[in-house]
C-alpha cells in the first residue's frame, strides 16, 4: 500500500467513524417541546423527578447534567453564554451569593408568589437560603429571591439503639440533651479496638458551625461590611471545637475520621459505622435513611441466612439488624436550640434561553407531586412546608423510623445558615477558613494563644480582601456605600486598594 | 510533464503547508493565542463575573502579588517539593546502571528451578504472615517482592525495566487515589509496613506519621513567617508524604528510559581500561558512569526543574485541596484556586506570567553554568 493509499484509508476509516457517532448520538425525540437541562447532582431519584415533571409538562422536557454542578463549570458556560437553564446551589458551600453576584441567576422575586413558590411557601428558617442582598437600580438594599429548595434539611442526632442498649440506656439520649449530656454519653459509648477502625465511637459528623451558632458566633456582621471570626464568640466556638476532637473524645480526630473514607465519601463512612454498631451518635437527617435502609436490608438478610443455617441457634447470636432512633442536637445549658440548615436549591439562568419554562421547573418543586416523590425516597425535606406533617412524612415510611420523621419536621424551626457577604467570594472565606480548621482538627495541644492568633489571622485575611475589593470594584463600592447610608458598619481597613 | 525548479519548490512549499496548516492553526488559536491573550489578562481586572466591566489596571495584579503572602507561602512549598529532584535523578541513574545489562541466566532449565524456588519459599512466607494478627498487608508486600523476583529470573531485566516504568504510563489520578488509602493513619499500607519497625524500637504507634493530615515537615525547623505555618511543625507530613509518591513514579519513568540509552552508548574500552587499572565497581561509576552521562543528566535536570515549578495541581486536587493548612498548595494549584475559585482571571494570569519568569530565568541559569559542567 503506497503512503498516499494508507492515508486515504485512514481518513476514510474517520469519516466512517464520524457517521456512526453522528447516528448514535442520544438524541430524543422532542417534538417540538421546550429542551430544558438542570444542573444537579446524578442522584438516581432525579430520574423519577424528571418523568412526573416532563409528564405535568407536555410542553418542556428537561434533562439533567450531572457533570457540570462544579461553580466554576458554571461561571465559565454562563460567561460564554452556554449556561444551563436551571443551576443548583448548594447551600452548605453558599455558591448563592457568587451566583447572584456574577449575575447569572434570576431574581425570581416578582414571580414567584404568583407561580407558587414564594417565601410564603417556604418555613421561615428556610427562607433565608434561597435569598440575597442585592443593590437595587434605585440604589436600595433589598433582599430578594433567586432559588427555590429542591430539598432542605436540618441536622439531628441519629442514635444506634443497640448501642445504646449495650451501655445500658435502653431509653436512648435525653430528647433535649444539653452539651454536657452530649459529652458524657460520647464517652461512655468509646470502647478501644486495635485500630481506628475497630474502635467504637460515642459520636461523629459534627461540622463546627454548629458550634458558632451555639457560641452567638457570626462570620460577618448583618451587613456582611466586617469578617467577625476573631471574636470572642468565634475563638469559644472553635476552642470547643477542638475540646471535643482532643480533650472530651466526642467526634474522631482526623486520623480517624480518615479511617472511614474507603467507605463511601462524606457522611458514608459514618453511616457504615453507626450501621455496623461502632458509632453510636450520628449526626445526621433524614436522607441518610435512604442509605441506612440499605445497610438494614443487607443485615436482615444475613440474618435470615444466619437463622436458615442454625435454625435452632440462639437468636441472640444472629446478626443483628439496625434500629435506629432519633433525638434533636445538643444545645448549650439554658440556651436556644440551634441547628445547621442545608439545602439543594435551584434557580434559573438570568441569561437562560427558556427562562419562562425554567419557571415552571421552580413551581414543580413547590408541588405535592415532588414533594411525594422525595418522599418515597426518604430524601431530605421538601421547601414546601404545605408538607411538614407526620401524615405526610409517614406515607412510605419503614417500621421504627418515627422518630426520625419527626424530627426531621421539629428541627425546621431552629434551623440557622451561615452568613456570608457581599464582598468577597465565599470561596475565598471557605479556603481561609479550611487553614484554620486544618490547622486546629491536625494539632492535638493547640492553645488558646495559638487558637487566637489563627482566628485573628483569617479574619485579618478576609477583611483585607474584602477591603480591596469593595475599593477597586465600583459596583461593589456602590453597594457599600449604600449601605453605610442605612447604618452599616464601616470596613476595617478603609486605606487598602 | 516536467516541471521546473522554481514551480517545483513552489509546489513542494504548497503541499508542506497543506500538511502543516491544521496544526499551526491549531497552535495558533489553542497555544501562542492564548498565551498572548493571558499576558493581556494580567495587566487587567478580567472576572469570570459577568458583572464586572473590564478595567486596564497596569502593573496592580503584579503589585498585589509581590505584597500576597498566600503567593510567597504556595512559591516555598514549591520549591520545597523540587527538593525531591536530585533525589529522584539520582535514583533513576542508579537504577539504569543496574538494569542497563540484561542479567537473564542463559540455562533456561536453571531459570526454572531458581522461580520454583523462589515460589515455594515466598508461599510460605506470604501464608506465614497472612495468619499472623494483622499481617496481611506484609503477606501483600512480600508476595510483591516474590512475584517481582521470580518474574526477574524467568524473563531477566526487561521484566524490572517494565514494572519500574508501570507508573509512566498508569492514569496519574488512579495512582493518586491509589496512594491516598496507602497514606491513610490508620489501615494505610505505609503505617502498616513501619509499625512493626516502632514496635521494635519501642516507639509508640501514637508516633507513627500522619501523613495526609500533618503540617509536620523535615524543614519544620526553620523560622519561618508565621503565615507558612512551620511553627514546631518539623517530622514527616503531607508534604514528604507527596515527595516520596513522585519519587516512586519518577525514579523508573523517562528519566530511567534516557539513562539507559545513555549508559548504553559509553564506550566499552573505557570501562575495560579501568578494570586493567584495578577500579571497583563504585569507583568506575563515578569516575566513568556518572561524567559520561553529564549532558543527559542536564537535560532531565532542566525537563526536572521546570516540571517541578509547573507541578502539584493534579495531586493538590485529588489528594489534599491544597491542605492541611495549606502547606501543599503549589503556585500551579493557586492559578487555579485565584482564577476559577476566587474568580479573579487577570490576577491568576499574573501569577502564571511571574511563574513563567521564575521558570525562564532559573533555566537559563542552568544553561549558563550548568551546561559547562556537561562538556568533557
Amino acid at each position: 500500500m503506497s503512503p498516499r493509499q494508507f492515508v486515504l484509508v485512514v481518513f476514510g476509516a474517520l469519516v466512517a467513524l464520524s457517521v456512526v457517532a453522528w447516528l448514535s448520538r442520544s438524541n430524543p425525540d422532542l417534538e417540538g417541546r421546550v429542551p430544558l437541562i438542570w444542573t444537579t447532582d446524578p442522584n438516581p431519584a432525579r430520574d423519577l423527578q424528571l418523568q412526573i415533571f416532563n409528564e405535568m409538562n407536555p410542553d418542556c422536557f428537561v434533562t439533567v447534567d450531572p457533570d457540570s454542578g462544579d461553580a466554576m463549570k458554571i461561571m465559565v458556560q454562563c460567561s460564554a453564554n452556554m449556561g444551563p437553564d436551571m443551576i443548583d446551589h448548594i447551600y452548605y458551600d453558599t455558591t448563592l451569593q457568587t451566583y447572584v453576584d456574577a449575575g447569572i441567576l434570576l431574581d425570581v422575586t416578582d414571580v414567584a408568589e404568583e407561580l407558587g413558590f414564594g417565601l410564603s411557601t417556604l418555613a421561615e428558617t428556610v427562607r433565608p437560603l434561597v435569598m440575597s442582598r442585592v443593590l437595587t437600580e434605585d440604589g436600595d438594599i433589598e433582599w430578594r429571591q433567586f432559588t427555590y429548595p429542591a430539598n432542605v434539611f436540618g441536622q439531628f442526632i441519629l442514635y444506634n439503639k443497640d448501642v445504646f442498649r449495650a451501655i445500658g440506656m435502653p431509653e436512648g439520649p435525653p430528647p433535649d440533651m444539653t452539651w454536657e449530656e452530649f459529652i458524657e454519653i460520647a464517652q461512655s459509648i468509646n470502647a478501644p479496638g486495635s485500630s481506628p477502625s475497630t474502635r467504637r465511637y460515642g459520636a461523629a459528623g459534627l461540622t463546627y458551625e454548629k458550634l458558632m451558632f451555639d457560641a452567638g458566633a457570626h462570620w460577618f456582621n448583618e451587613w456582611g461590611t466586617v469578617c467577625t471570626l476573631d471574636s470572642e464568640e468565634a475563638i469559644k466556638a472553635f476552642r470547643f471545637y477542638h475540646d471535643l476532637i482532643y480533650k472530651f473524645k466526642a467526634e474522631p480526630t482526623p486520623e480517624e475520621q480518615k479511617s472511614t473514607s474507603s467507605s463511601g465519601g462524606w457522611g458514608g463512612g459514618y453511616m457504615t459505622w453507626f450501621g455496623e454498631g461502632r458509632l453510636g451518635m450520628l449526626w445526621g437527617a433524614r436522607w441518610m435513611l435512604i442509605r441506612l435502609r440499605q445497610i438494614q436490608r443487607e443485615q436482615q438478610k444475613a440474618r435470615e441466612e444466619w437463622f436458615a443455617k442454625n435454625p435452632n441457634g440462639n437468636p441472640e447470636d444472629a446478626p443483628k439488624v439496625l434500629e435506629i432512633g432519633a433525638v434533636h442536637v445538643p444545645r448549650p445549658e439554658g440556651g436556644p436550640r440551634y441547628t445547621l440548615f442545608n439545602a439543594r436549591c435551584t434557580g434559573v439562568n438570568a441569561q437562560g434561553k427558556h427562562i419562562e419554562d425554567s419557571l415552571k421547573f421552580l413551581s414543580y418543586l413547590a408541588t405535592r407531586e415532588y414533594a411525594e416523590v422525595l418522599d418515597i425516597e426518604a430524601d431530605s425535606n421538601p421547601g414546601n412546608q404545605a408538607f411538614y406533617n407526620m401524615d405526610f412524612f409517614m406515607q412510605n415510611a419503614l417500621p421504627g423510623e418515627d422518630d426520625v420523621h419527626r424530627l426531621a419536621i421539629e428541627v425546621i424551626p431552629f434551623g440557622k445558615t451561615r452568613e456570608s457577604s457581599p464582598f468577597v467570594p465565599n470561596a475565598t472565606v471557605n479556603r481561609s477558613i479550611l487553614k484554620v480548621t486544618d490547622k486546629i482538627t491536625n494539632t492535638p495541644n493547640l492553645t488558646d494563644a495559638e487558637l487566637r492568633n489563627l482566628m485573628e489571622k483569617c479574619a485579618y485575611e478576609i477583611n483585607l480582601t474584602l477591603a480591596r475589593n469593595i475599593n477597586r470594584e465600583p459596583r461593589l463600592k456602590r453597594f457599600y456605600e449604600a449601605m453605610l447610608k442605612e447604618g452599616a458598619e464601616p470596613i476595617k481597613y478603609e486605606d487598602v486598594r | 510533464m516536467k516541471l521546473k525548479g522554481s514551480e517545483r519548490a513552489r509546489k513542494n512549499l504548497l503541499v508542506a503547508m497543506c500538511f502543516l496548516l491544521p496544526n499551526l492553526i491549531g497552535f495558533l488559536c489553542f497555544t501562542a493565542g492564548p498565551i498572548v491573550l493571558s499576558l493581556f489578562m494580567s495587566f487587567t481586572n478580567w472576572s469570570l463575573k459577568p458583572a464586572v466591566e473590564l478595567e486596564f489596571v497596569a502593573l496592580r495584579n503584579y503589585a498585589d502579588l509581590f505584597a500576597d503572602m498566600d503567593f510567597w507561602f504556595y512559591l516555598y512549598n514549591t520549591f520545597y517539593f523540587m527538593l525531591a529532584i536530585p533525589i529522584t535523578i539520582f535514583g533513576s541513574l542508579v537504577l539504569a546502571n543496574v538494569l542497563v545489562d540484561d542479567m537473564l541466566l542463559k540455562r533456561k532449565a536453571l531459570r526454572i528451578k531458581i522461580a520454583l524456588i523462589l515460589a515455594v519459599v515466598g508461599a510460605i512466607s506470604v501464608i506465614g504472615c497472612a495468619v499472623q494478627e494483622s499481617g496481611a498487608d506484609w503477606a501483600l508486600f512480600l508476595g510483591i517482592i516474590y512475584f517481582a523476583a521470580i518474574c526477574g529470573v524467568l524473563f531477566g531485566t526487561s521484566t524490572y525495566r517494565t514494572m519500574f516504568y508501570i507508573p509512566s504510563f498508569a492514569s496519574g489520578v488512579a495512582t493518586i487515589v491509589l496512594w491516598v488509602q496507602i497514606y491513610n493513619p490508620s489501615y494505610g499500607l505505609a503505617n502498616s509496613v513501619i509499625s512493626p519497625f516502632f514496635d521494635l524500637f519501642g516507639i509508640s504507634l501514637e508516633h507513627l506519621p500522619r501523613w495526609l493530615t500533618s503540617t509536620d515537615n523535615l524543614l519544620g525547623f526553620l523560622p519561618l513567617p508565621e503565615h507558612f505555618n512551620n511553627k514546631d511543625a518539623f517530622g514527616i507530613g503531607a508534604r514528604e508524604a507527596i515527595m516520596i509518591m513522585g519519587f516512586w513514579a519518577g525514579i523508573g519513568g523517562n528519566n530511567m528510559i534516557m539513562y539507559i540509552a545513555s549508559i548504553a552508548n559509553i564506550p566499552t574500552s573505557l570501562y575495560e581500561a579501568a578494570d586493567i587499572d584495578g577500579a571497583g565497581k563504585l569507583s568506575k561509576f563515578w569516575n566513568i558512569t556518572v561524567p559520561s552521562v553529564a549532558p543527559t543528566t542536564f537535560f532531565i535536570l532542566i525537563m526536572a526543574i521546570i516540571g517541578g515549578l509547573q507541578g502539584g495541581f493534579e495531586t493538590a486536587k485529588i489528594m489534599t485541596l491544597g491542605g492541611p493548612a495549606g502547606i501543599t498548595t503549589t503556585l500551579s494549584y493557586y492559578i487555579y484556586t485565584a482564577g476559577f475559585e476566587d474568580l479573579r482571571l487577570g490576577y491568576a494570569a499574573s501569577v502564571a506570567w511571574v511563574l513563567f519568569a521564575i521558570i525562564f530565568v532559573l533555566t537559563l541559569i542552568n544553561w549558563k553554568y550548568g551546561n559547562r559542567q556537561t562538556e568533557i
